[in-house]
């Protein structure tokens, strides 16, 4: 019995479970699975996902996303991290490049689609399509910081620009360069490769540059650039006595030459950087090199660029105003002045030893004109606009003043003799006046006939000893002999004189200018010694250097020496246009100029 | 063996009438209200167009009962078990989604039936009154499989009460130990909230509703009475 409940229960129990109410019922929706890929298409400001889009700027980013399918949600990552949702088809944003560090990354679209085919799937989010385009972009901070312009000289010499960028030339769409100096009109390069400009209007000095970078979007930056070449200087070389070397520094880039003397062109339109001209002593010659650029379509008034400098064969004195000299043998002292003052050179290095001013009433010395020196000890006399100063030497001390005696240049003789006497002879006067150098009295004065229009050269003189005295001019020559207070005539003709002067320490020699001859004459005879025919060319005396006992004669475009006592061997010839020259102890030294001096002696032929 | 003792046994019965313990199982069909729970059902849809497969339709009732039968009067102890469901399905190419809610009743309570002669033995009448105390289950059972992914989930919301049940039947006397009945009430309940993990939901199980039996009536007499 006990077996049968439990039958009974197991089974009942069994019933009860096996009972419970199973739902039914089936809901299938007989749908179209969807395609297996549908096209996407996705852009971004229209560029070409194989371009990298370079951010530089705050930039409005536009994306589109078309499919047959309806979006459902997209994302736009950069590198790999969300940066904007769209939950529609288009979005539109701006990108700012100092949100992202600088560098190349990547900017990816991607987008779910719906499958539309009303599926649990796609209810449940589990069956859509998705698609996904990707972009490199390159973040450039601050471009301009980056836009390098530089500059170089290229292999034909000219100046070039160059720059670089760090902006593609595919985002470039032309350069501009403004040269507000070489170019007349900016510059406009479209070709966005080409990275350099040739300046041909450019050759040394200042110049500036404004390079500007356009950007296909209208984005443009500048980069500035000057710099400053130094402008040639130019130098002088002496090729001998004949030949002068104008040269200058290379400028910077290429450039064409004007080489002006003063005021004459010399070289017009050259490239070479050397000139090589004849020399040509006594004159001070500003050289000006006016340097343009090669071509002469650059031309204006900023391409130009000048150098100049002064040039003089042999020594310039620095003397202001016209040079008178005098040799004092005994002191190899060379004597001139500047303005009112004595001033004395030493006659081998031309250092200034000493000067001593002498300001008169109201001329003094500057407006004075003549000095003379001792030809047997150290005395030296100036004659000023009013009074003659008589010093004992160069230390200039106590000078014995004659008063009234002016001299000037025009003064025909002012000669201190070896008998401590001064001779002067005025302008164009007949007179020749006689002075103790010691107590500056007058002791005689005596008449002669031929007095000289002319101030040069000499056609007045008298003997180092004192003992003869000779005066020519175009209408004649006497000749006196001084024996004490008295002068004697020895000596008279009527031939033509163009200057006489007697030899340094030969008192009894008289060089003669005269006819178409040079003459040495002894004196008091009157007997030629020497002669030298100058009828071809002409010949004006200049001086004797009593320390060589050569003499100076201007001939034909040149200056010559020879020995006095050889006048038909010229031992020293250098071009010149100085007719007025002196010659000390071989230094020549022009009359005028700023007193310019040549030392002869390395060139001197015995 | 055992199905030659039960025959006997059933045999043996028919010739006896008499008092005593019995044991009474029927099957039946009923109707359930249960509109809280079908509102539940109706809300469950959403967005993924689940339909309604399955309404909580009427349903075979299970009971048992352990009474004395004193001839007329009949009283005892009953258990019930009723079950219904509902389903909400959307299934297409890509997967399924299924949502079974299967609800069920325990009924424990009382019962006392009182039998009137008709004068057509062994046929009688009789009327019962049963109440008790009614616990509900609903589980929801919500499957989704799409493609290879697939998941389940399982809801469960417990509810108790009382009920009465008024029944009217008519019973045959096949024997004294063996009696068949077929009757027909109406259950009146009176639910508390549903819970679900223990947290009080705004849900009641109302399982009011039609209800009709069919079943056995096993009698273990005490001692013999002649039904005449």
């Amino acid at each position: 019995m006990n077996n049968l409940n439990s039958i009974l229960l197991f089974t009942i129990t069994l019933m009860f479970v096996a009972c419970e109410y199973d739902p039914s019922g089936n809901n299938f929706i007989d749908l179209t699975p969807p395609e297996d890929s549908i096209p996407i298409e996705i852009s971004l400001n229209d560029v070409n996902p194989s371009d990298t889009i370079y951010l530089y700027q705050n930039t409005t980013i536009s994306i589109k996303i078309n499919s047959t399918k309806n979006l459902q949600q997209a994302v736009v990552l950069i590198d790999e991290q969300e940066y904007k949702n769209m939950w529609s088809e288009s979005l539109s944003f701006e990108l700012y490049p100092e949100q992202i560090d600088e560098g190349v990354h990547k900017l990816t679209v991607a987008a779910i689609f719906t499958s539309d085919t009303g599926s649990l799937a796609e209810m449940m989010g589990l069956e859509g399509y998705s698609g996904e385009l990707s972009w490199n972009i390159r973040v450039i901070h601050n471009p301009q910081d980056q836009f390098e312009v530089g500059y170089r000289i290229n292999e034909g010499g000219f100046l070039e620009l160059f720059w670089d960028n760090v902006i593609p030339e595919s985002a470039i769409e032309k350069y501009t360069i403004h040269s507000g100096l070489t170019q007349i009109t900016d510059i406009t390069i479209n070709d966005a490769a080409q990275k350099s400009f040739i300046d041909y209007g450019y050759v040394c000095g200042y110049v500036y540059y404004t390079v500007k970078t356009h950007l296909k979007d209208g984005y443009s930056f500048v980069q500035r650039l000057s710099f400053d070449k130094e402008t040639p200087g130019i130098y002088f070389e002496n090729l001998g006595l004949d030949k002068l070397r104008i040269y200058w520094d290379k400028p910077f880039a290429n450039g064409r030459f004007n080489l002006n003397c003063d005021s004459e062109i010399i070289a017009s339109g050259i490239t070479d950087t050397t000139v090589t001209i004849p020399q040509i002593f006594g004159e001070s010659r500003q050289f000006y090199v006016e340097i343009r650029p090669q071509k002469t379509a650059y031309d204006n008034i900023h391409t130009k660029s000048s150098a100049w400098d002064w040039f003089c064969q042999g020594t310039s004195l620095g003397l202001p105003n016209w040079e008178l000299y005098a040799y004092n043998i005994t002191d190899n002292i060379i004597y001139t002045r500047k303005y009112s003052s004595l001033v004395a050179f030493d006659a081998s290095s031309l250092q200034e030893k000493k000067s001593v001013s002498i300001t008169g009433n109201p001329w003094g010395f500057a407006y004075g004109g003549k000095i003379a020196t001792a030809p047997h000890n150290s005395t030296v006399a100036a004659m000023t606009g009013e009074e003659t100063w008589i010093f004992t030497d160069s230390h200039f001390v106590k000078p014995i003043k004659i008063t009234p005696l002016r001299g000037d240049v025009n003064t025909r003789l002012a000669a201190l003799t070896s008998d401590d006497r001064f001779f002067v002879v005025e302008q164009e006067s007949s007179n020749c006046k006689v002075f103790n150098t010691l107590t500056g009295e007058k002791i005689f004065e005596f008449l002669f006939s031929y007095k000289t229009r002319y101030t040069f050269p000499d056609h007045v003189t008298v003997s180092e000893d004192g003992q003869f005295f000779c005066a020519s001019s175009e209408n004649g020559i006497e000749v006196f002999e001084i024996s004490g207070t008295i002068a004697n005539l020895v000596y008279t003709d009527t031939r033509y004189y163009k200057g006489v002067m007697f030899i340094p320490s030969q008192p009894d020699k008289l060089l003669l200018r005269v006819g178409s001859n040079i003459e040495i004459r002894q004196i008091p005879s009157f007997n030629i010694i020497q002669t030298l025919d100058v009828s071809a060319n002409g010949a004006l005396l200049c001086n004797i250097d009593p320390v060589n006992m050569s003499l100076l004669y201007y001939q034909n475009d040149s200056l010559k020496v020879c020995r006095i006592d050889n006048l038909s061997k010229t031992i020293f010839k250098i071009r010149s246009d100085e007719t007025t020259c002196k010659m000390f102890n071989n230094k020549l030294l022009t009359y005028g100029k700023g007193g310019i001096s040549f030392d002869i002696s390395p060139y001197v032929s015995d | 063996m055992k199905k030659l003792v039960v025959i006997l046994f059933l045999c043996c019965s028919i010739h006896v009438y008499s008092q005593g313990w019995s044991f009474e199982y029927s099957i039946g069909y009923g109707s359930y209200q249960l509109d809280d729970i079908k509102s539940i059902q109706s809300s469950i849809p959403g967005n993924y167009e689940l339909k309604e497969t399955d309404c909580f339709p009427n349903h075979i009732t299970h009971s048992i009962a352990l009474g004395y039968d004193t001839g007329r009067h009949y009283f005892g102890s009953n258990f019930s078990y009723l079950t219904t469901g509902g389903r909400l399905h959307r299934a297409d190419y890509s997967g399924s989604y299924t949502v079974d809610m299967i609800m069920n009743g325990y009924r424990l309570g009382a019962f006392y039936r009182h039998y009137i002669n008709t004068g057509f033995l062994p046929l009688s009448i009789y009327l019962q009154i049963s109440p008790g105390v009614l616990f509900s289950s609903l589980e929801i059972k919500e499957h989704v499989k799409v493609y290879s992914e697939s998941a389940k989930e399982n809801t469960e919301l417990k509810g108790f009460g009382i009920y009465v049940e008024p029944t009217i039947g008519v019973k045959y006397r096949f024997s004294n130990c063996l009696q068949f009945f077929l009757g027909g009430g109406y259950e009146v309940d009176f639910p508390s909230k549903m819970k679900y993990s223990g947290q009080e939901a705004d849900t009641e199980a109302f399982w009011d509703g039609f209800r009709l039996y069919g079943g056995i009536i096993f009698v273990l007499p005490t001692h013999k009475k002649n039904t005449q």
